[in-house]
């Protein structure tokens, strides 16, 4: 079974950036509202996140 | 027997055709340069969507029509000029010429008609001013530029105090000026915001004024030969009856001698009607070494059904012959056999400086800075640089000969690769003075226009000849808008100056500037926001979106240079509505219909409802500050026919009503898109 965690995150600032290291190990992570896919920009994933907002993240090993 | 011996011919023929198609490669610096007889994209027919010219001669002043537009002619200049049923003009376009202490009005004369065809119409007039005498050789193209030499000559020498081309746009259709040279300034203004004084400008190249809907554009090609006060060869004023745009070409006492002429064109936008399925065309950057699972996932994932096949394929810069054509060729049938479409990449201002063709014509063909060196690419700064590899590139102008080679490389192109059409960068116009081949009017810049418009036409009607109905002009068309251009352009990408590059942010994007040309509207063509915009920048990814799918403005997409999880199932919903395949009824933040009554006004709504009675609607909230969306239910209810259902169109969530209202939560600077449909 793939191992599986949710992840969220959040600001106030307006715009706001959140930034995560991208994982060594194989994974894929999608937007777990909407399913699309979250591609890393070279070593990090980045995502857009409006202020005051989340977003909510399905992160699986392939 | 017989019967199969023809038939064992015919499929041998055709065999022994196929072959020969596949196996045609043209050289495209063939040393016995076809091209220059070639005269590739130069016809009388006229090509869809545009429609054949019609004359009605039977009146004091002719009428001329082309798609959605007509111009009632007149001498010096015409009378009146409708868009989409609207009357532009507040009155004759008139020019004014101080001659010998008087002025005189010149508007609303008699025009001779002389040749006419189905995609061009010639008349002129001719006038006496003292010692002056003004004619005015003019043509109308099937696009609706009507190109104008305005022409000043003189027996003797003869002093002119003022020559001024005034033109009174119907206040009620001035609602926005957008003006711009290229390489030189800009703006996006709202008519209204002008001050008392109005708006005064050093001479520019192309100025636009219009509404929503359409437009009138004004271009000239040179400053050379205007004079008097440089910073007011440009005057835009509200008057009591029009908004009043003069340019003043002779502003202080100048003597002319023998014939001076000036280029003018005019012409009234749209240029032409979109097809059905348009806003369902999605636009991005693709592998030049896609795998089938690639280019399927392209489409199928990332909603993109346009590929963009950069020039790291092709032999040299800006030169649409492929290193290896066999893999080429595979490469284009890897992607149509996945459902997408191909333009490949070329500049109208610029050549591979190793292609042979390039040193051959070179002298001819080069776009120049007064010194003679190239305005741009990699030799501007020492001309003694070698090329260092198959990407170094020279300016090259639109003007000269480099022209009819492009347009005859492209239908090479075409034919061979099987190519959908092409992605236009650089398309300038910039401004030259290479004298081999006419620019430096009067010693001063040339900006060239109308040859940038002429290479525009050559080149849609190579690519519609090829895949009719269905071939495509993407044009990245940087900060502004030019209708001489993007008449002949299916899509088109500005937001340039919004880059990091540009040193500009995407918080520079007003609403002014998306009003003009954020939707296409006022061009007929399709807009897609560049998307380098967001490069270093994708915390704006929702802010961005918020801002153009309103407006029907469906960015370029490039998974690199955003958080393209925000945008793909954007992409993906768009396509699974049908937009690419369905007609739909469209509407945009300027006139959302009534049925839509949303509160608070601050939010900014666009949206389709297809035939069958779903919509697709973007609700984005352009503040700050959370806003929630309140709209009755009952009102869209009645527009689509019965009780509906309301899903967020991205995560497929039900939005319920709240008592008689749909109510939706829209985070600051950020957008929902609600799929409405019948129960």
């Amino acid at each position: 079974m793939s191992s599986r965690c949710l992840y969220a995150c959040d600001s106030a600032q307006s715009p706001p950036a959140c930034g995560m290291m991208w994982h060594s190990w194989p994974v894929e992570i999608r937007d777990a509202l909407t399913g699309a896919v979250c591609r890393p920009l070279g070593r990090n994933l980045v995502l857009s996140v409006p202020a005051d907002s989340f977003r909510m993240l399905l992160i699986q090993r392939r | 027997m017989p019967m199969h011996l023809i038939r064992g011919a015919a499929v041998l023929a055709v065999a022994v055709a196929l072959c020969s198609a596949v196996g045609a490669a043209t050289d495209l610096s063939d040393p016995a340069e076809p091209w220059k007889t070639a005269r590739a994209g130069i016809t009388e027919q006229v090509p869809p969507p545009f429609e054949p010219l019609t004359v009605a001669a039977d009146r004091a002043n002719p009428q001329v029509s082309c798609w959605g537009r007509s111009y009632t002619l007149g001498a010096p200049l015409p009378v009146q000029i409708e868009s989409l049923g609207i009357s532009l003009l507040a009155g004759p376009i008139r020019v004014v010429l101080r001659q010998g202490g008087e002025s005189t009005v010149l508007e609303g004369r008699p025009v001779q008609l002389e040749a006419q065809r189905q995609d061009r119409v010639e008349f002129s007039g001719q006038m006496q001013v003292g010692e002056i005498t003004v004619s005015t050789p003019c043509s109308i193209e099937y696009d609706g530029l009507v190109d104008v030499d305005l022409t000043l000559s003189a027996a003797q020498p003869a002093q002119v105090q003022q020559l001024s081309v005034q033109i009174p746009v119907s206040p009620e259709v001035a609602l926005f000026c957008h003006y711009s040279t290229q390489w030189g300034s800009y703006g996006y203004e709202r008519v209204d915001e002008l001050g008392e004084s109005g708006l005064s400008r050093p001479w520019t190249a192309s100025w636009w004024i219009g509404d929503h809907y359409r437009g009138l554009t004004f271009v000239t090609d040179t400053s050379g030969g205007w004079t008097g006060d440089s910073e007011q060869a440009f005057r835009l004023t509200r008057e009591p009856d029009c908004v009043l745009l003069c340019a003043n070409i002779i502003g202080e006492p100048t003597v002319i001698e023998g014939e001076r002429r000036y280029r003018i064109g005019l012409q009234a936008t749209p240029g032409k009607p979109l097809p059905v399925g348009w806003h369902g065309r999605q636009v991005g950057h693709a592998s030049s070494e896609p795998t089938q699972e690639y280019a399927r996932e392209l489409l199928e994932e990332r909603g993109t059904n346009i590929a963009l096949l950069w020039h790291d394929s092709a032999r040299f810069f800006s030169y649409p012959e492929p290193q290896d054509a066999e893999v080429f060729r595979q490469v284009v049938k890897t992607y149509h056999d996945a459902g997408l479409r191909c333009v490949y990449y070329i500049t109208l201002s610029g050549v591979g400086l190793n292609s042979e063709v390039f040193r051959r014509n070179r002298e001819q063909w080069l776009m120049t800075r007064p010194d003679g060196g190239p305005l741009f690419g990699h030799q501007s700064d020492n001309p003694d640089v070698a090329a260092a590899d198959t990407s170094s590139y020279s300016s090259v102008c639109p003007a000269s000969d480099f022209a009819d080679w492009l347009v005859w490389a492209v239908d090479r192109a075409m034919a061979e690769y099987d190519l959908d059409g092409v992605y236009i960068d650089n398309p300038g116009p910039y401004y030259c003075q290479n004298q081999a081949h006419g620019c430096a009017t009067r010693g001063a810049r040339t900006h060239p226009y109308f040859a940038v418009r002429d290479l525009h036409k050559r080149l849609y009607t190579v690519v519609q000849a090829h895949k009719p109905g269905t071939g495509l002009v993407w044009e990245h068309n940087s900060r502004t808008s030019n209708s001489l251009n993007l008449t002949f352009v299916d899509i088109y990408s500005d937001g340039e100056h919004f880059r990091v590059k540009s040193k500009g942010t995407p918080e520079q994007m007003t609403r002014t500037l998306l009003d003009i040309s954020g939707t296409g509207r006022q061009w007929g063509a399709q807009p897609a926001m560049l998307c380098s915009a967001l490069n270093t920048r994708e915390q704006y990814t929702w802010w961005m979106l918020a801002r153009l799918l309103p407006f029907g403005n469906v960015m370029f997409s490039h998974p690199g240079w955003m958080d393209f999880s925000v945008y793909q199932p954007v992409l993906r919903a768009r396509l699974d509505f049908g937009l690419n395949r369905v007609p739909v009824s469209w509407f945009t933040p300027e006139a959302v219909p009534e049925w839509f009554a949303y509160q608070p006004e601050e939010l900014a709504v666009g949206g389709y409802v297809a035939q069958d009675g779903r919509a697709l609607v973007t609700v984005s909230n352009l503040t700050d500050d959370f806003q929630a969306l309140r709209v009755p239910v009952a009102g869209i209810e009645r527009e689509l026919g019965g009780p509906v259902e309301i899903r967020d169109a991205l995560t497929g969530a039900v939005c319920q009503p709240l008592g008689r209202n749909l109510v939706v939560s829209i985070p600051a600077d950020s957008f929902r898109m609600l799929l409405i449909q019948r129960r």
